[in-house]
C-alpha cells in the first residue's frame, strides 16, 4: 500500500481579482520512507501541494479530489480529527522556522504543549528529556530549551522546527521551501541533517522547493510542477540525466552549473497568470517544442520507461 | 567616465572601512564610549575597466555596504573609493555629479526600489529629468529606447505600465533600464536575482551579460549565489565578517579555492551531480557570529577546522597563491 495518494487533486482559490486554480487535477503516490522531491517555480501551486495534504488551506478555498494517508482520505475527516494527526501523522517544516514558533513561548514549552496534547509525554519532565535527546541529534545543545525563539540562531530555529515536526514520530514529513530563508553555509548545515534524518529515521519526506539542485541532493523521485499541473514525475537522478518534459529540460539548463558552460539558457516568457491559464499544455507558449496540438489540447500525463510525462512529443 | 583611459581602473576601493555607530546606552555614555559595528573593515579590491568582479558572502559579511560606499549611499569612515582613478571624496559636487552619473545602481528588490504609484516609463525616464538631459521629447524616446535594452517590448506598451501590473522578473528589468538610461560605465548590481523567481533569475543574468557586452560595461555584481558570480564574473573576492578572505579569478578560485571559507562556500552549493568534492570537506563550526564581537586575529578561527594559536592572535596578510590570486589565511602564509 502507497503511504500517500493524492487523487485528482484541484484547488482553487477565490481571491478579490478572481478565481487562481492552483492545481489542476494532481495524481501522485509515495512509497514508506521515500523522500519526494516537487519542484516548480512560484504559483506552480508546490505549496499548494504540501498545504493541502496536511489539510491547511484557508477555509474559502475549494478542493476536488481527495489524499489519502496510510489509507485514510485526509479530506473526509472531521477538523478534529485532523487535528489529532497533524503532528503525529503528517507534520509540515515552513521557510520561516518563525511560522512553527511562537515568540513568547520557551523551546522546551513548544515540545512539551505539543507531546502532552497528543498523549505522547505524560509530564513536562518526560516531553524535555525527550525533546533534549531529539534536538541534540539534530545539532542542538539540549540548553537551547529554556530559551525563547528569537535567543537562536536562524539554523538553530530552523533545526527546532525540524525536531517540532519530527518528535511524533510522524508517517510524512512535508518540508516546505526549508532553506530558501538561510545563508549559504547554513543551509549546506540543514541539508546535511535532511539527509541525516531520512537515514537514520527513514522519514518519509514530501520536500519542496524551487531548486533543482537541492532536490537532487535530497530526494529519491522527483514531481516537477507547471501552472499547477504536473509535468513530469521520476526517479531523481535519470530526471536529472535524462529529462523528457521540455519544462524540466529548460528548468535544468537555465542553472548556471559551476565549472560549466557559463551561458545560461533562460526559460523565454513569463510563468502564466493563474487566473487564466493557457489552452492545451500550459507549458505551450514558452516550449521550444509546441505544436499546434499543443496549443489546443491538453496533454495526459502518460507512462513512460517508468517516467510519468505530460507531454505530446515526449511522451 | 567616457574619457577614461585603458589601464585606469573603473573602480578602485582603498582600505575602505564603514563603521556605524550604534545608538548609545546608559553604559557606553557612563564608561564615554561610542560602540560601532564594523560592517566593512578594511577592503581594498579594483574592478578593471570592461571587468565584471562579483563580490560574494553571505549576509552580514558587509557586500551590500561596499555596494553603498561606492554609490555614495554611505559615508566610508576611512579608505577611498576611486572612479576611473579619481578619489570621490576630494572632488568638487559639480564633479562628482558628472562622475556620478557614469555609476548606476540595481538594488536587490525592485518591489522596493521602484515607486509604485508612477508609470514604468516615468521611473526609467527620471534620472534624465533630475539631470537635465536633452529635451523632453528626448527623454522620452532615451526611456523608451532602455526598456527596448531590457527586453520589455514593446517597449511603448510597458512605459505606461504600474510595478504592480508586471512580473518580479519585468520589474527588475525595469530596475535596470532605469540604471542604463544615463549610459553609466559603471553598473553596481547588488543581489540582482535573489528577489525573483527561478526561471527570471536566468533572464536576469543573460541581460547583465548581455548589456555588459553591449554597453562595455564595467561591473560589480554583489551575491550569495555562488552560481551566478560562476556565469558572470571575471574575478571574485569572497568577503567575510567585513574583510575580504581571498580574490583572485573566477576560474581559479572555483577550481582551487584557497580560503577555508571558500572552500566551505563552494561545498555547501547544491549540486545536481554527485557529489565528488576535490578539496577535503570543510566544515566550519556554527553560523557567523554577531557583527558586534567580531572575534580577535582571523575572524573565521572560532569556526575553522584548521585554526592555530596564532589565528587567534593575529590578523593574516594576504598571501599570493597564484597570479593575481591571493588569500588572507595563515595556512598560505
Amino acid at each position: 500500500m502507497n503511504l500517500l495518494k493524492v487523487q485528482d487533486l484541484w484547488v482553487k482559490y477565490r481571491t478579490r481579482r478572481g478565481v487562481i486554480e492552483a492545481l489542476s487535477g494532481v495524481n501522485l503516490s509515495m512509497e514508506e520512507g521515500e523522500v519526494l522531491g516537487v519542484v516548480g517555480e512560484s504559483g506552480s501551486g508546490k505549496s499548494t501541494l504540501g498545504f493541502a495534504i496536511i489539510r491547511l488551506l484557508p477555509k474559502s478555498t475549494e478542493v476536488k479530489g481527495s489524499v489519502i494517508l496510510n489509507g485514510i482520505d485526509l479530506f473526509s475527516l472531521p477538523e478534529e480529527e485532523i487535528r489529532r494527526m497533524r503532528g503525529k501523522e503528517v507534520s509540515m517544516v515552513f521557510q520561516d522556522p518563525y511560522s512553527s514558533l511562537n515568540p513568547v513561548m520557551k523551546i522546551g514549552d513548544h515540545f512539551a504543549e505539543l507531546m502532552m496534547e497528543h498523549g505522547a509525554a505524560s509530564s513536562r519532565g518526560e516531553a524535555i528529556e525527550a525533546a533534549g535527546k531529539l534536538l541534540e541529534r539534530l545539532g542542538v545543545p539540549r540548553e537551547r530549551l529554556n530559551d525563547y525563539p528569537h535567543q537562536l540562531s536562524g539554523g538553530q530555529r530552523q533545526r527546532v522546527a525540524i525536531g517540532l515536526a519530527l518528535i511524533l514520530k510522524p508517517k510524512l514529513v512535508v518540508a516546505d521551501e526549508i532553506t530558501t530563508a538561510l545563508d549559504a553555509l547554513v543551509e549546506r548545515q540543514i541539508i546535511d541533517l535532511v539527509k541525516e534524518v531520512k537515514r537514520d529515521y527513514k522519514t518519509s519526506m514530501l520536500f519542496i522547493t524551487h531548486n533543482m539542485g537541492l532536490v537532487a541532493e535530497v530526494a529519491d523521485r522527483v514531481a516537477v510542477l507547471y501552472a499547477g499541473k504536473l509535468a513530469e514525475v521520476g526517479d531523481m537522478r535519470e530526471v536529472v540525466s535524462n529529462p523528457l518534459h521540455p519544462y524540466t529540460e529548460a528548468l535544468l539548463r537555465s542553472v548556471p552549473r559551476i565549472g560549466g558552460s557559463k551561458a545560461v539558457k533562460p526559460i523565454p516568457g513569463e510563468p502564466p497568470d493563474m487566473r487564466n491559464p493557457p489552452p492545451g499544455c500550459r507549458f505551450h507558449p514558452r516550449c521550444p517544442l509546441a505544436t499546434e496540438k499543443c496549443k489546443l489540447e491538453e496533454p495526459p500525463l502518460v507512462e513512460k520507461g517508468g517516467r510519468l510525462v505530460a507531454c505530446h512529443l515526449r511522451g | 567616465m567616457s574619457r577614461a583611459t585603458s589601464g585606469v581602473e573603473a573602480l578602485k576601493i582603498e582600505d575602505l572601512r564603514v563603521y556605524y555607530p550604534l545608538r548609545r546606552t546608559l553604559e557606553d555614555v557612563l564608561r564615554r564610549r561610542q560602540r560601532c559595528l564594523k560592517a566593512v573593515d578594511g577592503v581594498t579590491l579594483s574592478v578593471p575597466e570592461s571587468a565584471v568582479l562579483a563580490l560574494v558572502g553571505e549576509s552580514g559579511s558587509g557586500k551590500t555596504t561596499v555596494a553603498r560606499a561606492v554609490v555614495g549611499l554611505v559615508k566610508p569612515t576611512s579608505g577611498r573609493v576611486l572612479l576611473w582613478g579619481r578619489d570621490v571624496m576630494a572632488l568638487k559636487s559639480g564633479e562628482l555629479k558628472a562622475l556620478r552619473r557614469a555609476v548606476q545602481i540595481v538594488f536587490q528588490d525592485p518591489s522596493v526600489s521602484l515607486n509604485p504609484r508612477m508609470k514604468v516609463g516615468d521611473q526609467v525616464k527620471y534620472p534624465l529629468d533630475v539631470n537635465n538631459i536633452g529635451k523632453p521629447e528626448e527623454r522620452k524616446a532615451a526611456a523608451l529606447e532602455a526598456l527596448r535594452t531590457v527586453g520589455l517590448t514593446p517597449p511603448e506598451e510597458f512605459y505606461s505600465r504600474y510595478p504592480h501590473q508586471l512580473s518580479g522578473g519585468q520589474r527588475q528589468r525595469v530596475a535596470i533600464a532605469r540604471a542604463v538610461v544615463l549610459k553609466p560605465k559603471l553598473l553596481i548590481a547588488d543581489e540582482p536575482i535573489s528577489n525573483i523567481d527561478v526561471s527570471a533569475r536566468a533572464q536576469i543574468l543573460e541581460l547583465l551579460r548581455g548589456l555588459r557586452e553591449k554597453m562595455s560595461l564595467s561591473m560589480l555584481y554583489i551575491t550569495h549565489d555562488l552560481s551566478s558570480a560562476w556565469a558572470i564574473a571575471d574575478s571574485i573576492a569572497v568577503m567575510y565578517l567585513g574583510k575580504l578572505v581571498e580574490h583572485g579569478p573566477t576560474e581559479e578560485v572555483f577550481s582551487s579555492p584557497h580560503h577555508p571559507y571558500t572552500r566551505a562556500l563552494l561545498q555547501a552549493v547544491p549540486s545536481l551531480d554527485e557529489k565528488k568534492p576535490s578539496t577535503e570537506i570543510v566544515k566550519l563550526k556554527g553560523e557567523i557570529p554577531d557583527p558586534l564581537n567580531i572575534p580577535s586575529g582571523c575572524r573565521l578561527h572560532p569556526r575553522c577546522p584548521f585554526a592555530t594559536e596564532k589565528c587567534k592572535r593575529e590578523e593574516p596578510s594576504a598571501a599570493k597563491v597564484g597570479e593575481s590570486h591571493w588569500v588572507y589565511c595563515h595556512l598560505y602564509a
